[in-house]
């Protein structure tokens, strides 16, 4: 984890900003342990290993478990690291350190009212709910307050873009002539590449989705809102991954004992995320009717060159890490693997994370393959999929990279290390067996989001038996659970060890630094130029062919409130009793 | 801007890796013809699926030599015909088959369990889908999209039946 | 004749052991999905835990570095 400096720490240095980043952590984390609760109810719900609630309410277990760990965690853990990021790159606070309370304050508040609508969800005296899962397809309609409460969130998040952009401006006047720090470039793209991608599920929640939840329109399109929202819905994806991409590329090498590769072709690579990640949200709408065939290729083109990046990123970081190796003495064509910082749950964390990630990357390029879509489409297989992009790539490099920085941020030491590696490595054997199970149930025909994919029929194995793999996933997503409730004990268990100094920490800067690059990598309005011109090529086309066929708004579609649900008993009960005792 | 010449090998192999994968999904479109779900099937107002010509009564048609038409109207948790209720979807092997599916209400699913059959249904949208029945047996349908909290009840079956047993009615 | 060590730390022997036992593991699928290879469950991972046990007994006796001076 963190050796001995003798530099002040981050916290010693910015201590405003440090609070900010701890308590945007201590949101992602808390949502990261109610998530991975609803997870465990999902794992053994639907393998029928233990059913603890009605199979009506796991479709309210399941939202709060998208909402809170793709959204909530996510975002939350990226704005913190992007905070650190910022300040740390540029070395400077930001402009206004109100407006950066500011956006906190919205996307806190933005979440608990979504996060407010999906629980009460579990109590039918109050009429409020939201069982939509996160992709909130129309006509299924939530409460006003789940999409009002996820308005107020984006809002927040395009505040955080403009703190950062405003930060960066302001050190632009002092530094006129300098390259952007590699750190605050890959703020910078994301944030772009955010705001061109909000700019579908914006529409959809604010012009169709709120007002109809309230009643001020009658209708609105299942086909136009749910193409608005994969247009936000794929560069989301992106959005998760880059902040894991920045820690892959400056931190990671830097505990493997080296420095990055190259700083140049990371600022591609981030440009390349810029301008690919939006145009090819249709993909996600291979098997819709509605939608013709010539835009599903162009969306399927555009995912294949998205490929590129990740790939690139393999080069690199592998290539940083084996430098880091050889610097620590290691030797061989492979030998030098045992040089590593094994030990080092920050290291070992985000390794296995890369590792997962290369075979998420495989079960991708399938997905992405038009026809071969058709197989796994709503299959089980994609939830084993994301679980190693997001559900690992992501979340546990997050979890490791909380253990190297958590430290520079509290000047605490972890408090345990063992714990920390046991952590990392429960949470690799873990996904590996659910996710394999998932892949291989859904090619088998499994569907996902189901409470009880428990038919009449049975489901054909093509080896081994289905019963066998719902104990793999059941076990799994236990093991996966147990190591989720070891990391966040051992951070708590962090916040009572004894403070000292010593904590502060460098990055190196890369073996081919960005001096020699092309000046044009840094033009922001140019990059952000250009990918509003791809979206447009890629979207204009099938957004007017739905409203031409289907109007604005649709028609004749009714809404279909999520509020009439059967008791969710105990919870209802023990409610009641509590209101009982009180009164 | 200096990029290592490992660093430009791999960029080729993995833009051939692009071009590559581009290729063989054209060709699986073009060449060997496989059918995408698009926009040919046409829309229908959903709250008007019971007055439509064809999905008023929805079941199987013979409409050629060997060919069959399925009209599916899928609503909240059923399918009509493909649920038990309704009975289940029996076609004859050896046959092409026509799917055309629509959603009365909210948004769901349609697949045959264990093949490629599958595509959403939504409400206002016709998804048209084709087979070919090459083995006699039955077949799950599953909805596999989330619409509503009766969503894991939500089933059919497809029953292929050797073309001498074959009644032409819906059971 | 003594084998080079491949052990340094404990930490790394673990995680080494954990992903032969993921790949021990999705060989299984591969046998099952790509060559129609059926392998019952149970001896399989019964036999797999068991080797990877042997190995980890033996990488453990023969390690070169204490933990202590390793990073
Ligand atoms: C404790 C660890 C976890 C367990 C046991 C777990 C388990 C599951 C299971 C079994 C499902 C499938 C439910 C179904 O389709 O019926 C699921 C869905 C999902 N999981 Fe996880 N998961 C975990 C962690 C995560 C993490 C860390 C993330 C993201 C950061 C995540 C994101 C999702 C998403 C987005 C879905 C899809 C929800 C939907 O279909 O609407 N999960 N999870
Ligand atoms: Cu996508
Ligand atoms: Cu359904």
């Amino acid at each position: 984890m963190s050796t001995q400096t003798d530099q002040p720490s981050f916290v010693d240095r910015y201590p405003e900003e440090a609070a900010v980043v701890r308590r945007s952590l201590l949101v992602a984390f808390v949502m990261l342990g109610i998530g991975a609760l609803m997870g465990l109810v999902q794992a053994l719900h639907r393998t029928n290993v233990l059913r603890i609630i009605d199979s009506a309410d796991y479709y309210t277990v399941l939202t709060a478990h998208g909402v809170f760990l793709a959204i909530v965690f996510t975002i939350f853990f990226l704005v913190g690291l992007y905070q650190w990021a910022v300040t740390r790159s540029l070395d400077r606070s930001p402009v206004d350190i109100r407006f950066t309370h500011a956006w906190a304050t919205m996307m806190t508040v933005g979440s608990l009212m979504a996060g407010a609508a999906i629980l009460l969800g579990f109590i039918d005296e109050v009429p409020v709910s939201a069982d939509v899962l996160f992709t909130f397809y129309a006509p299924l309609q939530a409460h006003p307050i789940f999409y009002a409460g996820l308005a107020i969130f984006i809002v927040g998040t395009w505040m955080a873009g403009a703190d950062w952009f405003r930060t960066w401006l302001a050190w632009r006047k002092d530094n006129p002539d300098e390259r952007i720090p590699l750190q605050t470039f890959m703020v910078l793209t994301t944030m772009i590449m955010w705001y061109v991608a909000t700019l579908g599920v914006a529409v959809e929640v604010l012009v169709f989705l709120l007002p109809w939840s309230l009643g001020l329109i009658d209708s609105v399109d299942p086909l136009l809102t749910r193409t608005l929202f994969w247009f936000f819905g794929h560069p989301v994806v992106y959005f998760w991954l880059m902040p894991a991409y920045l820690l892959w590329y400056t931190v990671m090498p830097k505990i493997a004992g080296g420095r990055l590769f190259s700083d140049p072709l990371a600022r591609v690579v981030f440009i390349l995320f810029v301008l690919l990640s939006t145009p090819v949200g249709i993909h996600h709408q291979y098997v819709d009717p509605g939608i013709a065939q010539g835009f599903k290729f162009i969306a399927m083109t555009n995912t294949m060159f998205l490929l590129l990046p990740s790939l690139l990123t393999a080069f690199t970081v592998v290539a940083s890490i084996e430098h880091g190796a050889r610097q620590r003495g290691g030797t061989g064509l492979f030998g030098w693997l045992t040089a590593l910082p094994w030990r080092d749950p920050a290291f070992t964390g985000m390794a296995l994370a890369g590792l997962l990630f290369a075979a998420g990357g495989f079960s991708g390029m399938v997905n992405a393959g038009m026809n071969i879509n058709y197989l796994v489409h709503n299959t089980l297989w994609v939830p084993g999929h994301f679980h190693l992009t997001v559900g690992t790539a992501v979340a546990l490099t997050f979890m490791a990279g909380t253990y190297w920085l958590w430290p520079q941020l509290t000047n605490r030491e972890i408090y345990s290390r063992p714990i920390a590696l046991a952590q990392v490595v429960m949470w690799f054997g873990g996904m590996a067996l659910m996710s394999n199970a998932m892949h291989v149930a859904g090619l088998f025909g499994v569907p996902r989001r189901t409470a009880e994919p428990q038919y009449s029929f049975d489901f054909p194995a093509l080896f081994g038996t289905i019963g066998e793999l719902r104990l793999q996933i059941a076990v799994g997503g236990t093991l996966l659970f147990i190591s989720t409730v070891l990391f966040l004990s051992n951070l708590a268990f962090s916040l009572g060890t004894p403070k000292r100094e010593g904590f502060g920490q460098t990055i190196p800067p890369a073996l081919s630094g960005p001096e020699d690059s092309p000046a044009v990598l840094d033009n922001m309005k140019l990059w952000a130029a250009i990918a509003v011109v791809l979206v447009v090529l890629a979207y204009a086309l099938p957004l007017g062919a739905i409203i031409s066929d289907n109007g604005l708004f649709g028609v004749g579609i009714e809404p279909y409130p999520m509020l009439v649900r059967p008791l969710f008993d105990w919870a209802g009960a023990t409610l009641a009793g509590l209101a009982e005792v009180i009164a | 801007m200096h990029i290592h010449s490992y660093e430009k090998l791999w960029l080729g192999m993995a833009l051939l890796l692009i071009v590559g994968f581009i290729g063989t999904i054209t060709y699986g479109t073009v060449g060997a013809g496989v059918q995408m779900v698009d926009d040919s099937g046409g829309n229908v107002e959903p709250g008007n699926v019971s007055e439509h010509e064809e999905f008023g009564e929805p079941g199987v048609e013979k409409v050629g030599e060997n060919e069959y038409d399925v009209h599916v109207v899928a609503r909240q948790f059923v399918f009509n015909p493909g649920s038990e209720v309704y009975g289940a979807i029996e076609v004859p092997v050896n046959s092409t088959v026509n799917f055309y599916v629509t959603s009365a209400d909210v948004i769901h699913g349609f697949s045959i369990a264990g093949t490629n059959a599958n595509t959403m249904v939504i409400p206002g949208e016709v998804a048209e889908i084709t087979i070919e029945t090459e083995e006699t047996g039955e077949y799950g349908i599953v909805c596999h999209e989330y619409c509503g909290e009766g969503h894991h009840n939500m089933e059919g079956l497809l029953r292929v039946v050797p073309e001498d047993e074959y009644n032409g009615s819906t059971q | 004749m003594t084998l080079p060590s491949f052990v340094r730390t404990r930490g790394g022997m673990l995680v080494g052991l954990v992903m032969l036992g993921a790949i021990g593991f999705e060989l299984r699928t591969v046998a099952g999905m790509l060559f129609g290879i059926d392998l019952p469950a149970a001896p399989y991972f019964i036999g797999m835990v068991a080797i990877l046990s042997i190995v980890g007994v033996y990488l453990d006796v023969t390690r070169s570095t204490s933990p202590d001076t390793a990073t």
